[in-house]
């Protein structure tokens, strides 16, 4: 009796203060996307990934596999082509050193080609360059390159970059030949953000002392996943006999098993990927840079940057000519 | 003899002495000429050209005057003008504005689904339609259309009544194979497949509809499709149902920036009709029924509704054929305009802001250029505004945007490298080390020579006092 009293009290107080926070959020006049944040809902429109493999040379295999891997993945969870910039540093599918011709693999047991149909890649070769990787994020491009080439995001997109290569201490090598620096990375994206080229972007990073490339970011609403620490190297998982190399790393290995689990309607969060990654398991320190999210970390969902939204307006009314 | 000693001895310091003080010369000419001529040289060419740009001074009270609700201020003028309101006073009585308040609210309520969504064009006022007819399955039917004619009699004319706002082009094509990603489920109450409405973000099938052929799309254009799906024999008939749980009366949806979708459904959707093999033209009535549809969905792509809104009280001059009506062209200029002096100011604020803090990106003189230009039409734009000449408003803030947008997107607009100060060290090190270890090493040996000579003079001061004073 006591504690069913006690309970409605309770649920008088708690609607009392409901009303209460109602009035206050409407006095102060919170525009949706101050009260989006508050909620720690994303609004945006739109959803774009950017997947770069910067390496090339047969013995890389696993870096294309893992880019192909997530090239898959997002395209399952609904981003469409034209909403992908992929860029893949050299051709494995293709490879005179492939047994198996015009087929990529990312795990020994060959269940699944990751270059089956519908693959477009946008940057291939020796397209993959620094400047170019800069110039999709910043959108200045020669006014010749075609729409397929082009981030053309707005204030309303989430973008999910994800990078795998060979990178060292605050930096990512491209091609062997030329690298790009934190401090390069952190410039494009505050010039994303000064241009309103993206509403929050995620970006992750399965190289060596991956983490190290996100120290200078300096860009709201950015989150970003490294996959080792400084002075520590991110490993493949395994060596597939046939093929003859690794064909995939340890991070990207533990990320796509999470992904599968998931549909275009999962409610899992950043926070639950987060958790899946263990030292036992990839031999090093997979770490986040969350300062910089406007919104709590917990409340970001892997199908905010993983999947795709659209938004959909039914025509009621025929017009009449 | 011990004279001529004496003598030459003098003569040998005095040469030593003349070469000591040339050495000296020597080392300060060109410690000089690096310091005074090299440095500069070297600072002036290793210094990446920076045009400065003309100073914004963008106090948000600069800001262009926010164009309200643009539907609403041209109904107004044009309802006090046939009520006969006074010339002079343009503002209608307080009772009547309530009135009108209340009967055009249902009005302004048009673009309140889009918050502040950009217009559906490109940059530079350009949008290209295109529209594409979508055959599931051939096997079943195979339906053509006779688009030609229609871009002829329909497109051309909303085309010309638009082209203050926007320039828009049209092309067409026909596709086979482009099923739709949704399995839609049988209804027998409606005795049709039925797609629900939360089923229908999923409609549209990148994979396999390949709308986005056109070779006149390059670069930062827009792309608007307009699709029209004809389902396959074991989804025919195919319905749209409302969020209400009704059936669409039009079988179509728009999204945002990217276009519409519209059902059109064969008639006697058996396998029977298509005995004769080779396609089938889409009648002509019912082609113009579909266009129809997608006229009233580029009005609300445009932020108005599908069909102009009217009440009891408030008549509108109907748009008719052309697809926009000239008030409604006039409401979309001044949003345009207002929309694109803001988008200019903007641009121009982030780019300023940008090269300030980044001291490693050239700006060619041609960007300042553009700022310059870019500035003085957002400035025409906003004078013309607030004269009321909304028209010369518009190309003006047509011109500042597309200056702007061209300065900010700028190919050559790369800070490309940052350069870290052991990079510099890196790089400049082994052409100077050469040359200073040199000019070093000559510096020291003088500064040596010169305190172990003025050591020498004070030693034998000391001496000569010395003796001066033991005589």
């Amino acid at each position: 009796m006591n504690i069913s009293c006690f309970s409605y009290q309770l649920t008088y107080a708690s609607l009392g203060l409901f009303l209460l926070l109602l009035t206050c959020i409407d006095a102060a006049q919170v525009r949706p996307s101050e009260a989006a944040e508050w909620l720690g809902v994303s609004n945006h429109t739109n959803n774009w990934a950017v997947l770069v493999d910067t390496s090339r040379y047969w013995f890389n295999y696993r870096h294309i596999a893992n880019t192909l891997s997530l090239y898959r993945t997002v395209k399952r969870l609904g981003i469409p082509d034209d909403h992908i910039i992929l860029m893949l540093a050299d051709d494995m599918a293709c490879n005179p050193r492939n047994t198996y011709a015009a087929e990529v693999f990312n795990n020994e047991d060959h269940r699944l080609n990751l270059y089956g149909e519908h693959i477009e890649v946008d940057y291939r070769g020796y397209e993959v360059t620094v400047e170019n990787f800069l110039r999709v994020l910043t959108g200045r491009h020669d006014p010749a390159v075609p729409r397929s080439k082009r981030l053309l995001t707005d204030g309303g997109s989430n973008v999910l970059v994800y990078l795998t290569g060979h990178g060292g201490d605050e930096f990512l090598k491209f091609q062997d030949k030329e690298q790009v620096q934190a401090h390069d990375l952190a410039d494009a994206l505050q010039q994303m953000h000064q241009k309103q080229r993206y509403n929050e972007m995620l970006i992750i990073a399965d190289t060596c002392q991956a983490f190290t490339l996100f120290n200078q970011l300096y860009s709201p609403n950015v989150v970003a996943i490294g996959s080792s620490l400084k002075d520590e190297s991110s490993y493949s998982h395994h060596i597939d006999t046939r093929v003859g190399v690794a064909v995939i790393d340890r991070f990207t290995y533990e990320l796509l098993a999470f992904m599968e689990g998931l549909a275009t309607a999962s409610t899992a969060t950043l926070r639950a990927l987060f958790d899946v990654f263990r030292f036992e398991s990839l031999g090093s320190h997979v770490d986040k840079r969350t300062d910089l999210l406007r919104r709590p970390f917990n409340s970001v969902l892997v199908t905010d940057f993983f999947g795709s939204v659209t938004s959909v307006y039914q025509t009621e009314e025929v017009y009449v000519l | 003899m011990d004279a001529g000693g004496a003598k030459s001895r003098n003569d040998a310091i005095s040469a030593e002495d003349m070469t000591r003080d040339s050495g000296r010369l020597v080392v300060a000419f060109i410690v000089a000429i690096g310091l005074f001529s090299g440095l500069p040289v070297w600072w002036k060419t290793t210094e990446v050209h920076r045009a400065p740009l003309p100073k914004l001074n963008l106090e948000p009270s600069h800001n262009p005057l926010p164009v309200h609700s643009p539907v609403i201020v041209s109904l107004v003028l044009l309802l006090s003008s046939t009520n006969g309101v006074n010339e002079e006073d343009r503002r209608p009585p307080s009772r009547m504005l309530e009135k009108l308040q209340q009967s055009l609210s249902g009005l302004s309520k048009e673009r309140s689904w889009r918050p502040s969504g950009p217009m559906p064009f490109a940059a530079d006022g350009s949008a290209l339609l295109s529209f594409s007819l979508l055959n599931a399955d051939p096997a079943d039917w195979v339906f053509d259309w006779d688009f030609a004619s229609a871009e002829e009699h329909i497109f051309a004319p909303l085309v010309q009544a638009i082209s203050p706002v926007a320039e828009l082009a049209v092309e067409s094509q026909v596709l086979y194979y482009a099923r739709s990603q949704v399995r839609p489920t049988w209804d027998p109450q409606h005795q049709a497949y039925i797609v629900p409405h939360s089923d229908l973000p999923f409609f549209v099938n990148s994979h396999e509809w390949h709308l986005d052929t056109s070779v006149a799309s390059a670069g930062r254009s827009k792309l608007l499709h307009f699709a029209v799906y004809v389902p396959a024999a074991d989804e025919c008939p195919l319905h749209f149902k409302l969020p209400n749980g009704k059936l669409s009366p039009t079988d179509g949806f728009t999204v945002p920036s990217w276009g519409g979708v519209v059902v059109w459904n064969p008639p006697q959707c058996s396998r029977n009709a298509s005995s004769d093999t080779g396609p089938r033209t889409i009648p002509s009535s019912e082609l113009r029924r579909i266009l129809a549809i997608q006229i009233g969905q580029l009005r609300t792509l445009f932020g108005l509704s599908a069909t102009p809104k009217r009440s009891a009280e408030v008549q509108t001059l109907s748009p008719g054929p052309k697809g926009f009506a000239g008030w409604e062209v006039a409401a979309l200029l001044r949003t345009r305009s207002s929309d694109d002096t803001r988008e200019a100011l903007s641009t121009l604020r982030s780019l300023s802001t940008l090269v300030s803090a980044l001291s490693n990106m050239v700006v060619h003189d041609s960007i300042a250029d553009q700022v310059t230009r870019a500035l003085a039409a957002a400035g025409e734009a906003q004078t013309a505004m607030l004269a009321g000449s909304y028209e010369a408003a518009a190309s003006a803030a047509r011109n500042a945007r597309a200056q702007a947008e061209s300065a900010f997107f700028h190919p050559t607009l790369m800070s490309l490298l940052y350069f870290p100060s052991e990079h510099h060290m890196a790089i400049y090190m082994p052409l100077f080390l050469p040359v200073l270890v040199n000019v070093c090493a000559a510096v020291c040996r003088e500064a040596l020579r010169w305190g172990r000579g003025r050591c020498r003079r004070r030693l034998s001061e000391t001496l000569s006092r010395f003796k001066r004073n033991q005589l």
